[in-house]
């Protein structure tokens, strides 16, 4: 793992980084539609799930789930773990997501994928994913890049509503 | 499969009538963001409804990139089942998006250049735009596995 001088070595235990993670999820409408949970996450790691549902299939005759999905799991969670390894909330856009598919994602079981910080540096975040349905057995994996756009373009309240401690989603 | 006979079937109705709806229907994900097709010509337009929940980030509001992925990959899948008269789903083996713009809360299009179309393989590049053409918000390539491996 290399890191840089923008990579802060965590800010939080990891349950302020679940948290922080459950409340960003929430607040993205498409992760809402696939019902994306964050199962854990730290400062370098996160993992995320989506449970299996029938508008999920891609493929109807080998019941098979459809790429897309897989793509969006990957691109929230590597876009997730870039903001965890800041030192303060940024907005970062995608650059690109490039996707290898290594086996199908069959209907009826659960996608997790775990994404990882490969390198902090004060333009672009290197993330690297990937998704499976047993452990050991990928599914795909995926590199993906963010840009940052400089916490300067983000307010500050945006970082406190993601990683402030608990209260509740409401207030 | 014993649906190949079917899908063949599915596929030449479609070239026939420009009628895509049975043959979006195989795709349940394709109907969940909101994807449509027309056949203009030579050339197939394919659109993406500006669904609320297909919304990745809500301040802007933008479209969510896996999405705008999930659209175009779907594109390409159905731009070659209908190009090449398949008899199975492609399969995709990888894909890669590069996101130039963000996407607004607003129809998108994308068209496919099937860009060399091998005996197993196929490479196929994807635009998607809203605006105009020339102005994209993403380009993708994709590679897909024909027939059974």
């Amino acid at each position: 793992m290399e890191t840089s001088d923008c990579h802060v070595q965590g800010r939080f235990p990891p349950e302020r980084y679940l948290q922080g993670m459950t409340r960003f999820i929430a607040a993205l409408p498409q992760c809402q539609a696939m019902k994306m949970r964050a199962e854990s996450a730290d400062h370098e790691h996160v993992l995320f799930s989506v449970p299996f549902a029938g508008h999920l299939i891609g493929n109807a005759q080998k019941q098979l789930i459809h790429g897309g999905v897989i793509s969006t799991l990957l691109d929230t969670a590597c876009g997730s773990v870039a903001v965890c390894a800041l030192p303060r909330f940024e907005m970062c856009p995608t650059l690109d997501l490039r996707i290898d598919h290594l086996r199908p994602a069959v209907a009826g079981k659960t996608l997790y994928c775990k994404a990882s910080i490969v390198k902090v540096t004060p333009q672009i975040i290197f993330t690297e994913g990937v998704v499976y349905q047993e452990e050991g057995r990928p599914v795909s994996r995926a590199v993906a890049n963010f840009m940052r756009l400089g916490s300067d373009k983000t307010p500050v309240e945006m970082d406190e509503a993601l990683f402030s401690p608990q209260k509740e989603e409401g207030e | 499969m014993a649906d190949s006979t079917n899908l063949t079937q599915l596929i030449s109705d479609t070239q026939r009538s420009g009628n895509w709806d049975a043959l979006i229907e195989l795709v349940p994900y394709a109907g969940f963001i909101g994807i449509t097709a027309q056949s203009m010509g030579d050339e197939i337009l394919f659109r993406m409804e500006p669904l609320e929940s297909n919304t990745g980030n809500p301040l802007l509001p933008a479209l969510h990139g896996g999405v705008i992925a999930g659209f175009m990959e779907t594109a390409a899948t159905l731009n070659l089942m209908m190009r090449l008269n398949v008899q199975q789903v492609p399969k995709v083996v990888d894909l890669t998006v590069d996101y130039l713009r963000s996407g607004q809360l607003k129809p998108t299009y994308a068209t496919c250049v099937l860009n060399r179309q091998g005996r197993r393989v196929s490479n196929v590049l994807v635009s998607a735009w809203q605006k105009d053409r020339e102005t994209p918000i993403a380009t993708a390539r994709a590679h897909f596995l024909l027939g059974d491996e």
